[in-house]
């Protein structure tokens, strides 16, 4: 048997030898230089997917990288693979809407009547009833992470996750856990690429939001007398203008309040019955019909049309598309993203209306986009690590439970951070030692089969496929240690070195 | 084979394999009080309780696992036992660990009962006071005399009629007015460490991580870190199994000790501790560190209960540790030190076949401090009915054995 080192290159060579056709490049060539793939593919690759898995740095460059994009940016149009469908027809919480949840899920009639007369439903019934929430919440996660790991809609599924943070509903509050899948499949992934400010009003009358930042709390009581009633609850408010203007807006604590006023009324209405539309109620009774002005815009008190207005104001203030434009920037290709790539992605924005989409193709067919100074620039958060690790060395998610909780174990767990938007998007925060090393065990775990619910068992994850996923990316320090690595460290030297920690 | 030759041979075969028989009649700490005109303890002769201390804090989530609990593996995303695993199912969702196959067939036959999230409330975290905690049957913090709760038993039973059988030194026997040892078998103490592929994944990528940049730095500092806490945690558990028997030798030494115990039928009282159990790194799952000590205290039990033959059906072996462990998988893919864990009843008086008691379950707002197990069962309550229903003590002397302790009955373990 030759020793390891060449069945290593042999094999390498073959899976070019393979993919060479559509690269279009010459053998002779690529053996001397290593995988041949250009750079602009790789960088299309690692930004717009969670990491390539096999076989797709070949395709892309194969379809060339424009069509990849735009292939991306026009997600309904991209079939997905029968396996995320066999993994999500396993979560049963995941095909009910709002409503369904909380008959299913949410306290029992009998508890609901006794809340509905004004008491409480006894601790233990609302024991249970939080037990099942967070086995709930847990299938919204198990979902998540199965469709970053199998979809082939790949930017889409970032820019879910991308909404689902900046969008945060904070840490787990209440009966929200219930409802963080609903808000996911109800008011993120309809618009994640879609207008701005659809996504904008679906989020804010969702019951997640609504009970995760407390805007059920905000009313006001119209029959009182000289304004007694009052229970302004201006979370959400400061919440959602930090989520749209951006942490150095021109916003005034004024406009807050008045904001505050203005989803006055906006209720969760999910146990109403037959009228209500996927649990959100206003009640005009708790509603403060005055006229309030909100950044310099007049809000005639007209109830509920109200909302609607300001978050247009919000939607289409330019210190939002200022604001979106510098975090999609960063999302995409650096913490600190070059200010004219910034000024024109949010004028794309504006110009518009806030169109998702677009914004996206003006970064992504930007110049700046394909410079070499942002290759390989970034560090991955934990998601991306995890996400990436699993894609390139082929693995499914029959069950991502283990995953989910991997992803925990290494500080991002789905829902769970406070602050207004979530985790960090910029790379840098999450370069922590304790973060790294732990991050090394996994890519151990992961190779050594450790992680249940992959279809990834020890031994099945080679380093000369895995090379040949990650293509130029591996260096070749590493190509060289993971081949003098014992076979079964190989593989794990690939999905631990410093190159796959970045992308 | 070194250790009968030595000593422990002569120990088994009669009056002189007592290494250590100590009287302390007027002369111990506690002194023997007169009876107070009370009504005499009534001894069952032939009625035994057999303590098995499991030192270390076992994790009562891999003996007893909650594998179909999808939070269970979410927690524990690389040591948790599947539902598949193979184990014995033991109803309420939970499965014997695999390993511990050898006490399958008496939970089968109903002589083995498993008590699930048990625990003595308010027991110290760290190892050293929560075994003192054990061993006065109180926590430190809820006062409590200075003697052992074995002790305080062995004097309420009837002073120097009783005898006790005893393998290794404890706190929780003293007071004690009689007591023989039959020394252990020695051999070193059996630790966790990584998995060997582990080591040599660091090994490899420090060299890949080598340099001035910041992520070299940080994997540095972070290696570094790791092995500091790591050998940290490694020292921890050496103390934490000091006086037990290495969990190793305990399945050859368990059948001579129950053998013993089957002769002495005055003795009413046995302990011995078993040790290993301080899973901070390199836990395992359905196999490794973990499920070896498991293997081999089953192993102990089952011939614990073989060496006693006829006299199980007279015998409650009591498997119960200083605390359980969190519910969370550690960086080093171990365990942490927790609060619930699993207490093991065996013998013909259990009313076995069943987990006992309340399973509070892993939702986050359930667990104790935000990591562990609760105590949904004080492990009080089953010693506590052993000793009054098997054992004859009065059930008014309970508070003497276990003070400021009083039982619920809402448990019951013996037919």
């Amino acid at each position: 048997m030759p020793p390891a080192r060449i069945v290593f290159v042999t094999r390498l060579v073959l899976g070019l030898a393979l993919a060479l056709p559509v690269l279009g490049v010459t053998v002779a060539g690529a053996a001397e230089a290593g995988p041949a793939v250009a750079p602009d593919v790789v960088q299309a690759v690692s930004r717009l997917t969670y990491g390539p898995a096999p076989g797709d740095l070949a395709a892309v460059a194969a379809m060339g990288v424009s069509v990849f994009i735009e292939g991306q940016l026009a997600p309904e149009a991209i079939e997905e693979p029968k396996a995320l469908a066999e993994a999500l027809e396993a979560l049963p919480t995941q095909s009910m809407d709002t409503v369904r949840l909380f008959r299913e899920y949410g306290p029992p009639a009998d508890a609901a009547a006794v809340a509905a007369a004004g008491g409480k439903p006894g601790a233990d019934t609302m024991r249970q009833v939080f037990d099942r929430a967070e086995l709930v919440a847990l299938e919204a996660a198990k979902a998540r992470l199965s469709r970053a790991i199998l979809s082939k809609r790949q930017l889409y599924e970032l820019m879910v996750a991308f909404w689902c943070e900046h969008l945060s509903l904070g840490a787990p509050k209440g009966l929200a856990q219930l409802w963080q899948g609903s808000f996911e499949r109800e008011a993120v992934r309809p618009n994640a690429l879609g207008k701005f400010p659809d996504l904008l009003a679906a989020t804010a009358r969702h019951p997640a939001m609504l009970i995760a930042r407390g805007n059920w709390k905000n009313v006001v009581h119209r029959e009182a007398a000289g304004g007694k009633g009052e229970a302004i609850d201006p979370a959400y408010a400061a919440v959602l203008i930090h989520q749209t203007l951006g942490p150095g807006g021109p916003q005034k604590p004024a406009d807050t309040l008045a904001l505050a006023r203005i989803l006055t009324g906006w209720r969760v209405g999910a146990a109403r019955g037959a009228a209500d539309t996927g649990g959100f109620y206003f009640d005009v009774d708790l509603h403060d019909p005055s006229d309030k002005t909100l950044l310099g815009h007049t809000v005639k008190g007209t109830g509920l049309a109200e909302g609607a207005a300001a978050l247009d104001i919000l939607a289409a203030h330019p210190a939002t598309a200022r604001s979106i434009a510098r975090k999609l920037a960063v999302y995409f290709l650096a913490d600190e993203p070059p200010a004219p790539l910034v000024a024109r992605l949010a004028e794309a924005f504006s110009g518009s209306g806030g169109d998702i989409r677009q914004t996206l193709r003006a970064l992504f067919t930007s110049p700046e986009f394909f410079d070499p100074k942002y290759r390989g620039n970034r560090f991955k958060s934990p998601l991306r690590q995890v996400v990436s690790a699993v894609r390139a060395a082929g693995g499914g998610a029959a069950d991502a439970t283990a995953l989910a909780g991997v992803l925990a174990g290494l500080g991002q767990p789905f829902y769970a951070v406070d602050g207004p938007e979530g985790y960090p998007v910029a790379a840098g925060p999450w370069l922590k030692p304790d973060g790294l090393v732990r991050r090394v065990s996994f890519a151990g775990d992961l190779a050594a089969g450790r992680i249940p619910g992959l279809g990834l068992s020890a031994g099945k994850i080679s380093r000369d496929a895995l090379a040949a996923t990650l293509g130029p990316t591996v260096g070749e320090d590493t190509l060289q240690t993971a081949a003098k690595a014992p076979a079964a460290v190989g593989a794990a030297v690939i999905l631990a070195a410093p190159e796959a920690m970045r992308y | 084979m070194f250790f009968l030759a030595g000593m422990g041979l002569l120990g088994l075969v009669g009056p002189g394999s007592v290494l250590a028989a100590r009287s302390r009649k007027g002369g111990g700490r506690e002194g023997r009080e007169p009876a107070k005109g009370e009504a005499k303890p009534s001894w069952r002769a032939g009625k035994q309780l057999v303590v098995v201390f499991l030192q270390g804090g076992p994790d009562g989530l891999s003996i007893a696992a909650p594998a179909g609990d999808p939070l269970y593996r979410a927690l524990r995303p690389t040591i948790a036992l599947a539902p598949d695993c193979g184990g014995a199912d033991l109803g309420r969702g939970f499965v014997l660990h695999p390993a511990m196959a050898a006490l399958a067939p008496y939970y089968a036959r109903n002589k083995l009962a498993v008590l699930p999230a048990c625990g003595l409330p308010g027991a110290a975290q760290s190892h050293a006071p929560a075994q003192a905690d054990f061993a006065r049957g109180t926590a430190a913090k809820a006062g409590g005399g200075r003697t052992g709760w074995l002790g305080r038993l062995a004097l309420a039973l009837g002073g120097g009629t009783s005898q006790m059988l005893v393998a290794t030194p404890s706190e929780a026997y003293d007071g004690a007015p009689h007591y023989n040892m039959i020394a252990p078998p020695g051999r070193g103490p059996s630790l966790p460490g990584l998995p060997v592929e582990d080591q040599a994944l660091y090994d490899d990528v420090a060299r890949l991580y080598a340099g001035k940049e910041p992520l070299a730095k940080a994997f540095a500092k972070g290696r570094e870190d790791r092995q500091d806490a790591l050998a940290k945690v490694l020292e921890e558990s050496r103390k934490a199994v000091a006086g037990a028997i290495p969990a190793p030798a305990f399945a050859d030494f368990a059948e001579r000790f129950g053998r013993e115990l089957a002769k002495r039928r005055d003795a009413a009282l046995a302990y011995l501790a078993v040790g290993g159990f301080d899973t901070h790194s390199g836990q395992g799952g359905a196999k490794g560190y973990l499920a070896d000590r498991l293997q081999e205290t089953a192993v102990g039990l089952a011939r614990l209960a073989e060496g006693l033959g006829k006299a199980l059906d007279d015998t409650v072996i009591l498997a119960v540790g200083e605390f359980g462990r969190g519910v969370r998988e550690n960086r080093f893919g171990g365990t942490d030190n927790g609060q619930g864990g699993v207490v093991l009843l065996l013998g013909g008086p259990v009313a076995g076949g069943r987990v006992c008691g309340e399973w509070p379950g892993l939702a986050a707002h359930r667990l104790a401090g935000g990591r562990d197990v609760a105590v949904a069962t004080d492990w009080r309550e089953a010693a506590g009915q052993i000793a009054v229903r098997h054992l004859g003590l009065p059930e008014k002397r309970l508070a003497e054995i276990f003070p400021g302790f009083s039982p619920s009955g809402g448990l019951s373990v013996l037919g």
